[in-house]
C-alpha cells in the first residue's frame, strides 16, 4: 500500500496540510506552490528506503502495510535519516528533539480508516492503495475512452458512409 | 461521553456535510462522513470549523454602548429597549427610517424571521450581502430564464462536455467542487477559463481567456458571433424555447472576433477556437461567480452569458446548465426567503404580497420594493435611515468604499449588531447581541445547487449567547407581533406554507433525509428537482428570453494619476472578512498575510522586490502590503485578496439594475513604502 | 580503544553514553570530546551505537575536530560534517541510490524534485 501523488490534480488548497497538523500536531505533508503547478510532498516510503539503512540503532522499520515508521523509543535523534532523505522528509519534533516524519496515519489505519490527507483531499490528487488495484482503474478508465472514441467514429461513418 | 453529531460546514455554499465528535458536550474534533455532497472530502476551511466555536473572542453577554464603552446587560433590557428605540424610530419618521441586513450565514429560519419583522413594521428594507455577490445574477437569470438559481445539479458536471468557468475559480472557493470539474475532464470534457489572472482553476484549463478588467460582454458577444456566423447554435432549442433570437443577431453581428480582440486583449484566433469548442460539445455547462456579476454591468454580463447558453441549447438537459456558483452556505437560502428589498418568500412580488398577508394574517403589506444594501448605507449617510439592524454581516469589511460606511453607521440613532464576534461593524453598534455560531442551533440550510439540509446542534452556544431565530423571536414579541413559535421547526413548516418552492419540505423529512432536498419540492412525496426547465422556463410564457447587451467599459478606467488596474480576489484558506477562518491558527499560519500581486515587467519599472512593502492607492482610500511578484497577473493589473481590508480601495458605483457595486475594477497607483 | 580513522564524528556515542563521558562542540568547526576519566560502570552503550564500529571497549582520552559539509549546490553549511557525508554518501552507493543526496541541503533536494516533476506528472492521471 502506498499514498500516490498525482501532480495534475492538485490545486494548492493545502488540505492535507491542515488535516496533517491536526492529526499529528504537526504536518508531514507539505505544498509547494509555482506558478502553473503544485507539489504536494510527504515521505514516499520507499521500497529502497535509505533511511532504514543509515538509521544506527534501527528506529525505522517497516509494517503490514510497507509504512516506514520511526520508532520513537529507538530514535536518539542523529538526523542520518534527515541527510540520506532524497525528499528531506524526516524533520525535527521541537519538543521531543526527535526525527519525526510521516506513518501514513497508523493508528487511523488500525481501525480500518485511510490516512487523513488521502481520505480529505478534495480532487483525490493524493491516492492510498495497492499500485496495482490503482492502475487497473486507469485502465478501465482507457478503455472507456477508446469505446467513446470508436462509437463516434462509427456515428460519423454512419452519417457520411 | 463521546458523540458524534451530523454537522453542515458554515463556510461557502458547496454544502459538505461532516461529523461533529463532541466530548462531555464540547466539540474535540471533524470526522469525515463518507457521504453528502462532499463524498467525505473537505477543504481546509472544513477541516477547522470547530477552530472559532470556542474562542476567547465570542460574544457571550448582550452589550450596551455607555460613555464608558460597552456595558454587559441583560437579555430582557437589551430587547426591550431596542423594540421600544425601533418602535419610536418607526412612528416618528416612518417605517422607511428603518433598513435591515439579513445574513447569508444564517438560517433560512432566522432569514425568514428577520424579513417578516421588517415586513409586518411596514418596510421592504430589507437586504443582504447577496446584493454584494450574486445580485446581478439574480437580476439577469430572472429576466431570460426565470429562475434566479443553479439551473442543474453538481452531478450534471462531470456529464458535460465543455466547462466555461467565467470569472470564477473554484480551485480556492469552493475546493470540493474541483472534484466534480476534474471528473468531468477525466471524462474527456474541454474547460475554457475566462478569467485575467492565471488562477489555480486555469491549471487545468485547455483554453485560457486573459480578458482585460470588465470587458466580458464583448468576449462573450464575439463567441456568439462566431456561433452564430458558423451556423452552430441549436436549431431547434432556439427556436421551439426562446424568443428574442433576431434581435441577439442584430446586436451581436458588428462584434467580430477582431473587433472584441481590440476591447478584451485576447488574440481573435483564440476567441474562434473557444466559441468553436464550446458550441460544438454538444453538452456544456457555464459557471460564474465574483468575477463576472461585481461589475457595473453585472446584470449584463449574466444575460450574454445566459443567452450563449440559450443559443447553444445548453440548459434543462443533463449535463447541461447555467451555474451561478454561491459563495456562503445559504446566500441561496437567504434569497429564497424574500430577505431582499424587492421580494417576498418563494421569490414573490412584493407587488402582489396579497397571498403572504393572507398567511401571516395581516391587512396589507408595504408594496412598494425597498431600499439596497448600498442604497442603505447611502441614505444613513444623508440621515434618511435612522435605524439599522444587521444580523451576522460584517459591512465594514465586505462593502466598497469603506470610509463611506463607516461614516454612514456613525450617523444612525439605532445600530443594532447580532453577531458571534466582535466584527469591525460591531464596534459602531448602540447593542450588541450574542448570537450562536451554526453547531449551537439548529435549522435548514440552503446550498448552491438548491439542496435544502438540516444543520443539527451539536453544542451548546457559549453562555449567554442564542440562536438568532431565538433572539428574533424575542424582538418580535417585544414589538408587538405574533411570533408564538414553540421551536424552530414551526418556523420550517410556516416556511413551507409561504414559499411554494419549499411546500413539500418539512423539518421531519429533512431530518430524516440528512442529504437534503432540492427544491423544487411542490409536495411532501415530491423527491426535489435536480435540474430546472426541462419542460419550460420560469417565465410567464414558459419560454426563455433572450436579451441582448452592448459593451460598456468600466466605471474607472486608468489615467495618468492612476495608471494601474486594480482587482480582487480570494485565497482558499480564509473566508471573506476572515471573521471566523481568520481566528484558526492552521489557516492564518498559512494564508495569514495580506498581499498584492504584480507582474514582473511592472514591478521592474516601479523598482519593486519581492515581499517588499508597497502602498496601492485609488481615489477612496490607501492600502498598504507586501508586493508578491508573479506572472500570474497580466501587465498594468494589481490583484488584491480582499480578506484583509482592502475594500478601502474599491469602487462604490452600482450596477443601475441589480444595485450590485464594482468591486472588480478600479484606478489605482502603486508606490514603494519606504 | 578508539579507531579515529574509522569515526566519521556523527556524535551518537555521545548520545547513548550515559555518564557524559563523550561531549559534543558544535562551533566552527565539530568538536568531539572523550573523556575516559569520566567512564563509569556501563555496558558499553557507545561501542553499540557507533555506526562504524570506531569504539572497542573504553574509548581513548581524544579530542577529534571534523569539518561540517556544505551543500553541493547552494553552499548552505549543512548540519551533519564532511565525513559524515561520505559515510552516507558511500551507503547510498551501495544501494544503487543516489550519492549526491547527502551533500544536498533539504532546500536544494525539493528544488531537484521539482526539477523532474513534470516528467511525473500524469503519472496516475
Amino acid at each position: 500500500m502506498k499514498l500516490f501523488i498525482n501532480l495534475g490534480r492538485c490545486i494548492a488548497c493545502k488540505a492535507c496540510e491542515v488535516a496533517c497538523e491536526k492529526e499529528h500536531g504537526i504536518s508531514f505533508i507539505s505544498v509547494y506552490e509555482f506558478e502553473d503547478m503544485a507539489v504536494p510532498l510527504n515521505c514516499r516510503h520507499c521500497e529502497k528506503a535509505p533511511c532504514i539503512e543509515v538509521c544506527p540503532t534501527n528506529a525505522i522499520k517497516r509494517d503490514g502495510d510497507g509504512a516506514v515508521i520511526i520508532n520513537e523509543e529507538k530514535c536518539i535523534g542523529c538526523y542520518m535519516c534527515s541527510a540520506v532523505c532524497p525528499y528531506a522528509i524526516p524533520i525535527v519534533d521541537p519538543i521531543k528533539e526527535l526525527a519525526v516524519k510521516c506513518n501514513l496515519c497508523a493508528d487511523r489505519r488500525k481501525e480500518g480508516n485511510l490516512p487523513l490527507c488521502a481520505s480529505v483531499c478534495p480532487t483525490d490528487a493524493l491516492v492510498f492503495g495497492e499500485i496495482n488495484e490503482i492502475m487497473e482503474e486507469k485502465r478501465k478508465r482507457k478503455a472507456e475512452r477508446i469505446v467513446e472514441a470508436q462509437r463516434k467514429a462509427i456515428e460519423k461513418i454512419a452519417l457520411f458512409g | 461521553m463521546e458523540k458524534l453529531i451530523l454537522g453542515l460546514c458554515p463556510y461557502c455554499g458547496m454544502g459538505c456535510r461532516f461529523y461533529i465528535k463532541t466530548l462531555n458536550g464540547e466539540p474535540v474534533e471533524i470526522e469525515i462522513y463518507e457521504g453528502g455532497v462532499n463524498e467525505g472530502k473537505l477543504c481546509p476551511k472544513g477541516l477547522t470549523a470547530l477552530d472559532f466555536l470556542r474562542h476567547n473572542d465570542r460574544l457571550t453577554k448582550p452589550l450596551k454602548r455607555t460613555e464608558n464603552g460597552f456595558e454587559e446587560i441583560s437579555w430582557e433590557q437589551a430587547i426591550k429597549e431596542i423594540a421600544e428605540k425601533i418602535l419610536e424610530i418607526r412612528d416618528k419618521y416612518g417605517p422607511d427610517a428603518l433598513g435591515f441586513f439579513s445574513s447569508a450565514r444564517c438560517s433560512n429560519e432566522e432569514n425568514y424571521l428577520l424579513q417578516k419583522i421588517a415586513r409586518l413594521l411596514g418596510t421592504n428594507n430589507v437586504d443582504h450581502c447577496a446584493r454584494l455577490c450574486h445580485a446581478s445574477t439574480v437580476a439577469g437569470l430572472a429576466q431570460t430564464v426565470g429562475a434566479a438559481a443553479q439551473s442543474g445539479s453538481y452531478d450534471d458536471i462531470p456529464k458535460a462536455k465543455v466547462l466555461l468557468i467565467w470569472g470564477y475559480n473554484p480551485a480556492e472557493t469552493h475546493p470540493v467542487l474541483m472534484r466534480y470539474i476534474l471528473r468531468a475532464k477525466d471524462n474527456g470534457a474541454k474547460i475554457i477559463v475566462v478569467d485575467p489572472r492565471k488562477t489555480k482553476t486555469a491549471w487545468f484549463a485547455d483554453i485560457h481567456l486573459p480578458l482585460r478588467l470588465g470587458t466580458d460582454i464583448a468576449l462573450a458577444n464575439a463567441m456568439m458571433h462566431v456561433i452564430i456566423k458558423e451556423r452552430l447554435y441549436d436549431k431547434k432549442f432556439v427556436f421551439s424555447r426562446t424568443k428574442g433570437f433576431e434581435k441577439l443577431i442584430k446586436v451581436v453581428e458588428e462584434y467580430t472576433p477582431e473587433y472584441a480582440e481590440k476591447i478584451t486583449g485576447i488574440p481573435a484566433h483564440l476567441i474562434r477556437e473557444a466559441a468553436v469548442t464550446f458550441a460544438t460539445a454538444g453538452r456544456g455547462i457555464i459557471m460564474w461567480a465574483m468575477g463576472l456579476t461585481q461589475h457595473i454591468t453585472g446584470t449584463g454580463n449574466v444575460k450574454a452569458l445566459a443567452d450563449l447558453g440559450l443559443i447553444c441549447g445548453y440548459v434543462g438537459k443533463e449535463g447541461t446548465g447555467l451555474f451561478p456558483m454561491r459563495g456562503q452556505n445559504n446566500v441561496q437560502g437567504a434569497c429564497d426567503m424574500g430577505a431582499l428589498p424587492n421580494v417576498l418568500p418563494g421569490y414573490q412580488k412584493v407587488t402582489d404580497g396579497k397571498r403572504v398577508a393572507e398567511i401571516w394574517g395581516v391587512e396589507e403589506l408595504p408594496s412598494e420594493p425597498g431600499l439596497t444594501i448600498p442604497e442603505i448605507i447611502n441614505k444613513a449617510h444623508e440621515g434618511e435611515i435612522k435605524a439599522l439592524y444587521i444580523m451576522g454581516e460584517n459591512p465594514v469589511v465586505s462593502d466598497p468604499n469603506t470610509k463611506h460606511v463607516i461614516e454612514a453607521l456613525k450617523e444612525l440613532e439605532l445600530l443594532v449588531v447580532q453577531d458571534i464576534f466582535l466584527t469591525e461593524t460591531a464596534k459602531y453598534a448602540h447593542y450588541i447581541l450574542p448570537a450562536a455560531a451554526y453547531a449551537e442551533k439548529e435549522g435548514s440550510f440552503t446550498a448552491s445547487e438548491r439542496r435544502v439540509q438540516w444543520n443539527f446542534k451539536a453544542i451548546e452556544p457559549p453562555e449567554e449567547a442564542k440562536p438568532d431565530w431565538e433572539i428574533l423571536r424575542m424582538l418580535g414579541k417585544a414589538l408587538g407581533l405574533k411570533f408564538d413559535y414553540e421551536s424552530v421547526e414551526d418556523v420550517t413548516r410556516e416556511i413551507a406554507l409561504v414559499a411554494p418552492q419549499y411546500r413539500g419540505i418539512t423539518p421531519e423529512r429533512l431530518k430524516r433525509d440528512v442529504e437534503g432536498i432540492q427544491w423544487p419540492c411542490p409536495s411532501e412525496d415530491h423527491p426535489g428537482t435536480k435540474r430546472l426547465h426541462v419542460e419550460s422556463f420560469a417565465t410567464p410564457d414558459g419560454k426563455a428570453n433572450i436579451i441582448p447587451v452592448e459593451f460598456k467599459p468600466p466605471a474607472e478606467l486608468p489615467d495618468e494619476e492612476y495608471p494601474f488596474m486594480l482587482t480582487t480576489f480570494r485565497v482558499v484558506g480564509q473566508y471573506h472578512t476572515a471573521t471566523m477562518s481568520g481566528r484558526s491558527k492552521a489557516l492564518t499560519k498559512r494564508w495569514g498575510e495580506a498581499y498584492a500581486e504584480i507582474n514582473p515587467k511592472d514591478a521592474q519599472k516601479l523598482g519593486i522586490e519581492s515581499g517588499e512593502k508597497i502602498r496601492i492607492v485609488t481615489r477612496r482610500g490607501s492600502y498598504e502590503c507586501k508586493a508578491k511578484i508573479t506572472k500570474r497577473i497580466g501587465e498594468g493589473v494589481i490583484g488584491v485578496p480582499w480578506h484583509w481590508g482592502a475594500n478601502v480601495l474599491t469602487n462604490d458605483v452600482l450596477d443601475p439594475e441589480a444595485k450590485i457595486p464594482e468591486f472588480k475594477v478600479s484606478a489605482c497607483r502603486v508606490e514603494k513604502v519606504m | 580503544m578508539l579507531k579515529e580513522s574509522l569515526c566519521i564524528g556523527c556524535g551518537i556515542c555521545a548520545k547513548a553514553c550515559p555518564f557524559n563521558a563523550i561531549s559534543i562542540f558544535e562551533e566552527e568547526v565539530r568538536k568531539i570530546v572523550f573523556e575516559p576519566a569520566k567512564c563509569s560502570e556501563c555496558e558499553y552503550e557507545c561501542n553499540d551505537a557507533c555506526p562504524t564500529h570506531a569504539i572497542d571497549g573504553k574509548p581513548d582520552d581524544a579530542t577529534l575536530l571534523f569539518e561540517y559539509a556544505h551543500c553541493a549546490r547552494c553552499g548552505k553549511k549543512l548540519k551533519h560534517v564532511l565525513k559524515e557525508a561520505e559515510y552516507l554518501s558511500k551507503k547510498l552507493e551501495s544501494m544503487g541510490e543516489d550519492s549526491q543526496i547527502a551533500y544536498l541541503c533539504d532546500e536544494c533536494k525539493r528544488k531537484k524534485i521539482f526539477d523532474v516533476a513534470t516528467k511525473y506528472e500524469g503519472y496516475l492521471g
